[in-house]
């Protein structure tokens, strides 16, 4: 594995019979993550029990046999390589847990892969009106995933076998299907595939011949091909928000012997070194930082997707928190925000959200009750076009601009300016009930606070 | 080091694969009504009073009154679903009757022709249009022939589905559990995390991963059904270990 290749995450989407586990399986095991080893132990066993035209099928449900039993903690098991990139991919789950997860979670998705099938009956079941599949890719584009893949899967299974009428049909539904959600149908390639027998996944099938190839339009450059692999290679690469101010949200904060206290977080945006004089909001603690480690390695500047600890002097464990932003106290430095204004999604509330609702907002690290002060207006989630002034409550389904007031000091950013920090789930009973992306921010002066020596020194040493 | 060795190297293979068969003639033995029936019947009943106490639950949350008039709802609109079916196929019933005497009409008359198969067919479709309704499809551009297509596959597709073994969702989760400092015992640490259980809760591999400056997290993976196990109430229990655990978070969430 080269250096010189992006890294990517992907998300795969659909429902529980799309066939998206083989699909992704068929990717991780024909690019990817699984070691050889592994594969030629199980091929071998595949061919002693005479299951050699069975090869892949036995592989993958090996595969599934030792995730089940947990015994890997591989993470390489996600993995996998295309021509252009290194490719984390996640098997969305149904799990209802899952969601928050895609919020707050360590890796925001690039690209979302929907995969639908194209056996009689289980498209039409797939994209339902209350199926996941609707959920998770409202979430997805929502959460600022803006581009997305469809596969048409089991192309193999349709009636006839891989047909071009079905396709077609398919192709026409799940177009009005994402263009509701958002999605410009234009901009997303379709690709008729089977992810069990392999045509179109890495070379053009020729069960298919007519199918001419995918083609998307989008103003960063057109693109075309003819298999999934070729689309996932077409993804748009992110671009990675080095220039940005520092943020670094604070997982924990350990004292150690011999060496002081130890924040530890992953830079979202901008860059950490040595020497920088940074903030902690919403405390308004400044301080300086005397040196940067990951995986116990000295590093000269950690980057967004690094998972850092680092040694700041004068500053006791009592001060910080998990939950607390770090940022560069000369450039655009955190503040704590008095109310912020957002863009909330209810997903599944039992009942109606109005003024004065309090629940918990998890955002980045942070886990704070935050109260619904006023629900501005309804609004289209498309089109964010206001339908409703001054709404009395808003219910399962509803989109709304709401204004919200933590009960504790909390910092949070505009998910236009770091959209970690700019994201959040609304946590009710033990789900999530709802979604919110903040609009607008409004930050309490940031007078007071600590100043510790060392961050005055390196201050003035610096004029 | 031992976990590296297992990515690796499955070196007690044969043990799993005693594990495997057992698990897998287990239930057969079951049926055979040998010696471990009265465990069995033991966990049916548990599994049985879970059962009951959760539909009480939801009996519960269902009481409030919106959720009740729905119920009332839904159980009107089942009525006429039904009613609505039986009168559907008597009415089918009726068009194939009406189609053949019209056959047989024009024949005698002046030939074959497709002429009334086509005039038959639509009334049917008309029909249908109650039907479509009922499922709530609120999307006007659809047109009665496109929904009942999509009911007739769906129906299709249910029935088919019906004869396969439901498969049970499950996911695997990689939690990162950091603790207070250097001098936290992760072994202890894990032991008492790995006494947590739940029914639907598998733990697995773990290993100890170095985060900065001499201190290490633990990374440790685990099997949940999705329907059984929550994550906030997982990574809650572990959190309770607050003599040794500062946070818990989720490094990865994947379907089996």
């Amino acid at each position: 594995m080269g250096k010189e290749k992006i890294h990517i995450n992907i998300v795969v989407i659909g429902h529980v019979d799309s066939g998206k586990s083989t699909t992704t399986g068929h990717l991780i095991y024909k690019c990817g993550g699984i070691d050889k080893r592994t594969i030629e132990k199980f091929e071998k066993e595949a061919q002693e029990m005479g299951k050699g035209s069975f090869k892949y099928a036995w592989v993958l449900d090996k595969l599934k046999a030792e995730r089940e039993r947990g015994i890997t903690i591989d993470i390489a098991l996600w993995k996998f390589e295309t021509a252009k990139y290194y490719v984390t991919i996640i098997d969305a789950p149904g799990h209802r847990d899952f969601i928050k997860n895609m919020i707050t979670g360590t890796s925001q998705a690039d690209c979302a892969v929907l995969i639908v099938a194209a056996g009689t009956g289980e498209f039409e079941a797939g994209i339902s009106k209350n199926g996941q599949t609707r959920e998770h890719a409202l979430l997805a584009f929502t959460l600022g995933v803006k581009q997305l893949i469809v596969g048409v899967n089991k192309m193999d299974s349709s009636e006839p076998p891989y047909s071009e009428a079905r396709y077609e049909e398919i192709k026409k539904e799940v177009s009005s299907y994402i263009k509701k959600i958002g999605y410009n149908p234009a901009a997303v390639a379709f690709v008729p595939i089977s992810g069990w027998h392999g045509d179109n996944m890495l070379e053009p099938s020729t069960n298919m011949p007519w199918f001419k190839g995918w083609k998307v339009e989008r103003k960063e450059g057109n693109a075309d091909g003819k298999t999934l692999i070729d689309a996932l290679d077409a993804i748009l690469p992110p671009a990675r928000p080095t220039d940005k101010a520092l943020r670094l949200p604070l997982q924990d904060v350990y004292k150690i012997g011999g060496i002081g206290t130890v924040p530890v977080g992953r830079v979202e945006t901008g860059v950490l070194k040595p020497g920088t004089v940074v903030v902690f909001a919403p405390a308004n603690i400044t301080t300086e930082v005397k040196s940067v480690e990951m995986h116990h390695e000295a590093l000269q500047e950690a980057v967004p997707g690094d998972n850092v600890g680092f040694n700041v002097k004068n500053v006791s464990v009592k001060e910080l928190r998990r939950g607390y932003v770090a940022g560069d106290s000369k450039a655009n430095p955190p503040k704590g925000a008095a109310d912020f204004t957002a863009q909330v999604i209810v997903l599944n509330h039992p009942g109606q959200i109005a003024n004065g609702y309090t629940p918990v907002l998890d955002c980045h690290t942070a886990h704070i009750a935050c109260k619904f002060a006023e629900i501005k207006e309804k609004v289209d989630r498309r089109s964010g076009k206001t339908t409703e002034e001054n709404p009395k409550f808003i219910k399962s389904g509803d989109a709304a601009i709401v204004n919200l007031v933590p009960s504790k000091p909390l910092c949070v950013e505009a998910f236009q300016e770091f959209p970690p920090l700019g994201r959040f789930a609304v946590r009710d009973m033990r789900q999530t009930v709802a979604v919110g992306v903040i609009k607008a921010v409004n930050f309490k002066d940031a007078s007071g606070g600590k100043v510790t020596k060392a961050a005055e020194k390196a201050t003035k040493g610096k004029k | 080091m031992k976990v590296e060795a297992l990515d690796k190297f499955w070196a007690d293979k044969s043990r799993y694969d005693l594990a495997e068969k057992r698990f897998y003639e287990g239930p057969q033995k079951v049926t055979d009504r040998s010696h471990y029936s009265p465990l069995v019947s033991e966990i049916a009943k548990a599994r049985e009073h879970i059962q009951n106490s959760l539909e009480k639950i939801d009996g519960v949350t269902l009481d409030d009154g919106l959720n009740s008039e729905l119920a009332k709802r839904l159980a009107q609109l089942e009525g006429e679903h039904k009613e609505l079916k039986t009168q559907v196929s008597l009415l089918n019933e009726l068009l194939t009757a009406t189609v053949k005497r019209l056959e047989t009409q024009l024949k005698l008359t002046n030939g074959v022709s497709k002429e009334p198969e086509v005039e038959a067919k639509k009334p049917e479709a008309n029909d249908d249009d109650d039907d479509v309704d009922l499922f709530g499809s609120d999307s006007e551009e659809e047109d009665g022939e496109a929904a009942r297509i999509r009911e007739e596959r769906l129906a299709a597709y249910a029935a088919k589905k019906a004869k396969k073994v439901q498969i049970i969702a499950k996911s695997n989760i990689i939690l990162d559990v950091k603790p207070w400092d250097d001098e936290t015992d992760l072994k202890v640490m894990e032991t008492e995390i790995r006494k947590i259980t739940q029914d639907g809760l598998l733990w697995g591999a773990s290993k100890f991963v170095p985060v900065a400056f001499g201190i290490q997290k633990l990374s440790i993976s685990c099997v949940v059904e999705d329907d059984k196990v929550s994550i906030d109430w997982l990574t809650e229990e572990i959190e309770k270990l607050e003599d040794f655990v500062q946070s818990v978070d989720i490094a990865a969430f994947n379907k089996i």
